[in-house]
């Protein structure tokens, strides 16, 4: 029979703390890459930065990092069902990778409109999905449950292991770089930017964390603008990973006490970034990767030691082409 | 002509040492598994060496700063010089810039515009010479009137130990790595990188990774002496070479397994795989390792490919990220 999983509360979010953090580094080592902080390859300009390249994770992305910790902490024998997720996108290819890796069945529940292109990313590392009309995809994010998905469930952001997992980001770059003076991420549910800022609070306390929005949809800047949530004009562009209508109040609360701001580009800006990244350090990134070397590049994220982290590198290919032609998809 | 000595092993101390003298100016590029379906992969792990991500977009930085911190300072007062126009001199010249050194890039004057302007951009000087004088250049080690520190593309003791340190550093992230595949340009390179891989784990197989655009050293194994071949010009410019250098010759065919040929439409779809599922920018000899591990030719098991460069073209990369191969 199947068990019936208990509707949590909404989860108020706390920093990280510093023990949780590196536990969590110690559980995914070995089974994410400790990615390499590397200089952009630029001209002098406003700031010496450093490029985190999380792009190269095996999924393409960070997501990678708290799935793992999240499901490592798991008992092996309550993983026997398998585990599963609501998410057509990086979250869904982070689990089927750490599923696949430990020989367990994986489950995505995705709406019914998901592209093909990212339903073949998750039946390509042996995992299945549900499609769900998208009132129903969207209650999952809030009920944790729907009818038919085994095992269990791994949130793609509202979960403390899953942000502890980000706040690993974090810890390498101040190990790598300990004297960085900023950290710039993009801001998508806000567990990225929240999960760094975290770990950098007691790692390198006077370091400044900066989230960064694209212009067609910065649903932060606005929030902190308002000093609430703001629901804002949004519209779709190559930057896609992150922006949303309005930001999550859970992480909004948190975000509005850990970031010193957000910083805002255009896409010309931000193509001009995922142009640069590829041609002078040969690393593709996404629209949402590029953004925070575009805030960084433009001088709003100030002078010192900024590391930019490219969060995900999974963009079409044809888009890739008309950036490197010189054009904004 | 001066006498040619050939090649030996590079001893795994040697690459040891150079690992400690190269450690702060070069990344140590990770080793990371490459996002495939069984279907695509023959069932076997394939990890990519990312070298493209050095400084200067390729695994020879690593070379070229082992010698110049090998060399005493009264030689490098006059500073440092290659022949190349590809992937050497950007490393020399990157290397003479970070440490404040004069540098000189001997080039055929065939190379393209934007090659050059690459290399003048780390203030490097550029000495223009016909195609086969850059050739004998390798040969002799030497060219009348330049000064300074020789740093020879491909043998070098001092090079080949730098250049060594890659497949240390695999067998370190991967120890029970089955098959290793280099790209084989001089030849230099992949003799190093095999020397360390097999010091390690001597029975791991190391394999060549050529494209049909001038294989000469499938061509000269499969005669079983050097042998000279076409070598058509195509997008792959950081291999393929009408001859196997008669030095490193030997080495080669005792050392490596093999040689795996991939065509040049195997080697634009590397190309494009790598750009999707390892989100890196690989030239098209970078990939051809990639090429070659796809078609089996490295056969079985936990499979490291040595991409070697990323310095492409945007719009050869562009063409080539639309379904096309450059040049075809």
């Amino acid at each position: 029979m199947e068990r019936k999983e208990p509707v949590p509360a909404v989860i108020r979010h706390e920093p990280v703390s510093p023990d949780d953090a590196r536990a969590a580094s110690r559980r995914i080592s070995g089974r994410v890459v400790r990615t390499p902080l590397v200089r952009l390859n630029a001209d002098p300009g406003p700031a010496e930065i450093f490029l985190k390249l999380e792009n190269l994770q095996p999924v393409g992305s960070f997501k990678l990092r708290g799935v793992t910790n999240a499901v490592l902490q798991i008992p092996r024998d309550e993983l026997a069902d398998g585990v599963w997720t609501v998410s057509a996108g990086n979250t869904a290819q982070a689990l089927a990778w750490t599923a696949r890796d430990l020989g367990v069945p994986m489950t995505a529940v995705v709406p019914e409109n998901a592209p093909e292109t990212k339903l073949a990313n998750i039946e390509r590392l042996g995992g299945s999905y549900l499609k769900a009309q998208f009132e129903d995809f969207a209650r999952v994010f809030a009920t944790r449950s729907y009818p038919g998905a085994k095992g269990r469930f791994i949130h793609p952001f509202s979960d403390p292991a899953v942000m502890a997992g980000n706040a690993t980001i974090g810890l390498e770059i101040v190990e790598d770089l300990p004297d960085v003076d900023a950290v710039v991420a993009a801001y998508g549910g806000g567990g990225l930017c929240c999960g760094i800022a975290s770990a950098t609070r007691f790692a390198k306390p006077d370091a400044r964390v900066y989230a960064a929005e694209a212009a067609t949809s910065a649903p932060l800047a606005a929030a902190l603008d308002a000093g609430e949530p703001t629901r804002i004009d949004y519209s779709l562009s190559f930057v896609d990973a992150i922006g949303s209508p309005i930001v999550q109040p859970e992480m909004f609360a948190l975000a509005r006490r850990l970031l010193d701001g957000s910083l805002v580009v255009d896409l010309e800006q931000a193509a001009e970034a995922v142009r640069l990244l590829a041609s002078r350090n040969r690393v593709i990134a996404e629209g949402g990767g590029a953004v925070p070397v575009a805030a960084a590049l433009a001088g709003i994220a100030g002078g010192g030691k900024v590391v930019c982290v490219v969060s995900g590198g999974n963009i079409d290919p044809g888009r890739l082409a008309t950036v490197l032609d010189g054009g904004v998809p | 002509m001066t006498t040619m000595r050939s090649l030996e092993r590079v001893p795994i101390e040697d690459v040891r040492a150079a690992r400690g003298r190269i450690g702060d100016v070069t990344l140590r590029a990770p080793l990371v598994r490459m996002n495939l379906d069984d279907s695509e992969s023959g069932g076997n792990e394939v990890y990519l060496k990312l070298e493209n991500l050095q400084p200067s977009g390729a695994f020879k930085l690593r070379g070229a700063v082992n010698a110049i911190r090998l060399a005493d300072e009264a030689q490098l007062e006059r500073g440092v010089w290659t022949a190349s126009s590809g992937n050497m001199a950007l490393a020399v010249a990157w290397a003479a810039r970070h440490f404040g050194l004069r540098c000189v890039c001997v080039v055929a004057d065939v190379s393209p515009d934007a090659k050059l302007d690459a290399i003048r951009d780390l203030g490097a000087d550029i000495v223009k010479v016909p195609w086969l004088e850059v050739l004998e250049i390798c040969r002799v080690h030497r060219r009348d009137g330049m000064d300074g520190l020789f740093l020879h593309p491909f043998s070098d003791p001092r090079v080949m130990a730098g250049n060594a340190t890659v497949g240390l550093e695999i067998v370190e992230d991967l120890p029970d790595v089955d098959a290793v595949l280099v790209p084989y340009g001089g030849g230099g390179f992949a003799v190093s990188v095999a020397s360390a891989v097999k010091a390690l784990r001597p029975e791991a197989r190391v394999y060549a990774a050529e494209v049909e655009a001038g294989p000469a050293f499938a061509a000269s194994l499969a005669a079983g002496r050097p042998t000279e071949i076409e070598h058509p010009t195509s997008f792959v410019s950081g291999i393929g070479s009408p001859i196997v250098f008669e030095d490193v010759w030997p080495l080669a065919r005792e050392i490596l397994d093999g040689s795996v040929v991939s065509t040049l439409e195997e080697t634009a779809s590397a190309v494009r795989l790598v750009a999707q599922r390892a989100r890196v920018v690989a030239e098209g000899a970078g990939a051809s390792s990639v090429a070659g591990a796809l078609s089996g030719g490295a056969g079985e098991g936990k499979i490291a490919c040595v991409l070697s460069g990323g310095n492409i073209d945007a719009g050869k990369l562009a063409e080539i990220l639309r379904g096309g191969v450059p040049g075809h």
